[in-house]
Parts: C-alpha cells; sequence; structure tokens
C-alpha cells in the first residue's frame, strides 16, 4: 500500500516536472530530439518511459512553445532540432521562477 | 537504416502500428512527428550494434521507450 502512495505520487511530479525540464533541457540550443531524451536520461527517477519525452514535445511545438528547423546532417538523414521561440522563453521563465518558489517553501517546510 | 532479424522487424512494426493507433486519438498532438522521432530513436538508440539486429535487443529499446499506449 505505501509502495503504492509513493509510485502514485512520484508518477504525478514526473508528469508535472517533465516539460519544465524539456523547455530547461533546449534553452539556449537547438536540440535533436533524441539529444533531448539523453539529456533527460541523466536525472534520475524523471524518465521512466523514454517514449513519454515525444508527445511532449510535438505538444510544445503546437502549442508555440518550441520550433523545429531540419539541418542535413552528414552522418546520416536530416535531423529536425528544437529550440525555444519568444513565447517559450518568457513561459519557461515564468516556469522556472514558479518552480523556485515551490522548492523555497518546501525546504522552509522541511526545516532547511 | 539498421537491418533487423524478421522477428524483430515484426516486433518493431507491431509497435509502430500500436503507438500509431494510440497516437490517432492524441488531438494536441502531431501523429506523424512522434512516430518520426520514435523511429528515429529506435536507430540511434541501436546504432552500432551488430546486424542484423535481434528480437531481444529490439526488445531492450523498446522496454525503455515504454509501451505504445503511455
Amino acid at each position: 500500500m505505501e509502495n503504492q502512495f509513493l509510485d502514485n505520487w512520484a508518477t504525478q511530479i514526473r508528469k508535472g516536472m517533465l516539460e519544465l525540464c524539456i523547455l530547461n533541457a533546449i534553452k539556449g540550443t537547438s536540440l535533436y530530439g533524441y539529444d533531448i531524451v539523453r539529456r533527460l536520461r541523466s536525472i534520475d527517477g524523471l524518465v521512466i518511459s523514454e517514449g513519454t519525452i515525444y508527445p511532449i514535445l510535438s505538444r510544445l511545438r503546437r502549442e508555440g512553445f518550441v520550433q523545429t528547423t531540419i539541418t542535413e546532417s552528414s552522418e546520416g538523414p536530416a535531423r529536425k532540432y528544437y529550440e525555444l521561440t519568444s513565447k517559450g522563453k518568457q513561459t519557461l521563465s515564468r516556469m522556472n521562477d514558479y518552480w523556485q518558489d515551490v522548492k523555497t517553501g518546501t525546504n522552509a517546510l522541511k526545516g532547511e | 537504416m539498421i537491418e533487423l532479424t524478421h522477428n524483430a522487424q515484426k516486433s518493431l512494426d507491431d509497435y509502430l502500428r500500436q503507438a500509431r493507433a494510440y497516437l490517432r486519438g492524441a488531438k494536441s498532438v502531431d501523429a506523424a512527428e512522434v512516430e518520426q522521432n520514435i523511429s528515429e530513436h529506435i536507430q540511434n538508440e541501436l546504432e552500432g550494434a551488430a546486424e542484423p539486429v535481434s528480437a531481444d535487443e529490439l526488445e531492450t529499446v523498446l522496454k525503455k521507450l515504454g509501451s505504445p499506449e503511455q
């Protein structure tokens, strides 16, 4: 029962964090989709199913937070690169501020 | 394109077909874009593997991707 509670809670946390982490991974650069997954892999507990990143990327693009450019690759077929739009940069800044506030408040509750 | 064994190719085709079916119902995403990304992901993960890639090796990659409905 306790493990189920923890699993459910962790799942909800991951769902909320993935968008923030994807946008932060892309910030300031232009990344190939696969390279975004590789970056996020390094965060313990964040990515359980790597395939979940691609639908989120597509949704972020449709909603105007990221845009794509196709670049020819010397290593194979042309690749699609993702980068933040102006809307994406502004929204990410607000998300990061919000997350900082949540972290600060949570840490205060913990007594740190 | 990475060469797969017959069984591995069948597994891959099944996986992509299921993913396509689930994506069709997701209005907020571009199904073709997601499928393309997933296909490229699999190709990148298998790069350097001895060819033809076996069903077991492919399964390792598909497990990390997660089930199509996710």
